[in-house]
């Protein structure tokens, strides 16, 4: 891990720390899915900090495209990023990754630079004439995040993959 | 103004509804009733499930109305078939706390219109 990723890294972990604090307090889901959001940018850019090209300044863009990244991992270290996410063989994470990618999207849209002047966790919406907010509305994302298996795990899987980013930077 | 009081049954049944209606692998949701007053705790066995490693089998929680009357906490376990014989054998223990005694399947299925 270079210095750069390592900044990343840091702000992923504290970010994390706070997701954690908002779902054991029952905050509302726009808060929750504000850090989910953001927890996961910054681990991907830390991750993409690892090539010599940084990623595109200022894109939310980049958790699909990580995801993505991880199931490329070859040998021993795929093995290890499997088991250490809590699956039983490669074959099974490569399954749930390719099941859970519509919402690993929808996640990253949530972003609203990425949500078009529509439903996202920070401000009202559309900019010109607001007619709706993040605390009244019903989140699709959070409704897949927590009422199917491949949300949860998605949910739970993020913990891990900020703790152990150093094995597999 | 009116408050509504928590209702665990009545919560726990509209929560198994929405999950089954959501996740098409959800076979059977397991309301464990020996809980907490404020807890509902689901085992979700899940025939689309990927393999887990047995010892990632912890529940995933959500705190909800916090601050509220109605406040209480959702923890869902989500279980394979073959974990889920494992658990009935007693093979493949529950998470610490966690028993099958009073457990009953929710919602009843044809009553769900499911």
């Amino acid at each position: 891990m270079n210095e750069f990723q390592k900044l990343w890294w840091e702000q992923a972990r504290s970010d994390h720390e706070i997701l954690s604090l908002l779902r054991e307090n029952g905050a509302g889901p726009c808060h929750q899915l504000h850090y989910l959001q953001m927890v996961t940018e910054k681990l991907a850019k830390a991750y993409f900090w690892g090539a010599k090209s940084p990623p595109k300044n200022k894109s939310h863009a980049g958790f699909g495209q990580f995801m993505r990244a991880l199931a490329s991992f070859q040998g021993s270290k795929l093995d290890q990023l499997a088991m250490s996410l809590g699956f039983k063989s490669v074959k099974a994470f490569e399954t749930w990754i390719r099941d859970v990618h519509p919402l690993v999207y929808a996640l990253e849209r949530l972003a609203p630079a990425l949500a078009q002047d529509g439903p996202n966790p920070e401000y009202p919406w559309p900019h010109d004439s607001p007619a709706d907010n993040p605390v009244r509305h019903q989140f699709e994302v959070w409704v897949q995040l927590t009422e199917t298996w491949q949300g949860r795990r998605l949910i739970k899987a993020i913990g891990p993959a900020v703790e152990r980013f150093p094995s597999y930077a | 103004m009116a408050t509504i009081p928590f209702d665990r049954d009545a919560m726990a049944n509209w929560y198994a509804k929405q999950h089954l209606k959501t996740d098409p692998g959800v076979q059977q949701i397991y309301y464990l009733r020996d809980a907490p007053d404020r807890e509902i705790r689901f085992i979700e066995i899940n025939s689309l499930m990927a393999e887990m490693l047995d010892e990632s089998l912890e529940p995933l929680d959500f705190g909800v109305d916090r601050g509220a009357e109605s406040e209480h906490k959702l923890f869902v376990l989500d279980v394979t078939p073959s974990q889920w014989e494992s658990i009935e054998k007693e093979e493949l223990p529950l998470p610490s706390g966690w028993t099958l005694k009073d457990a009953v399947v929710v919602p009843d299925r044809k009553k769900a219109g499911l």
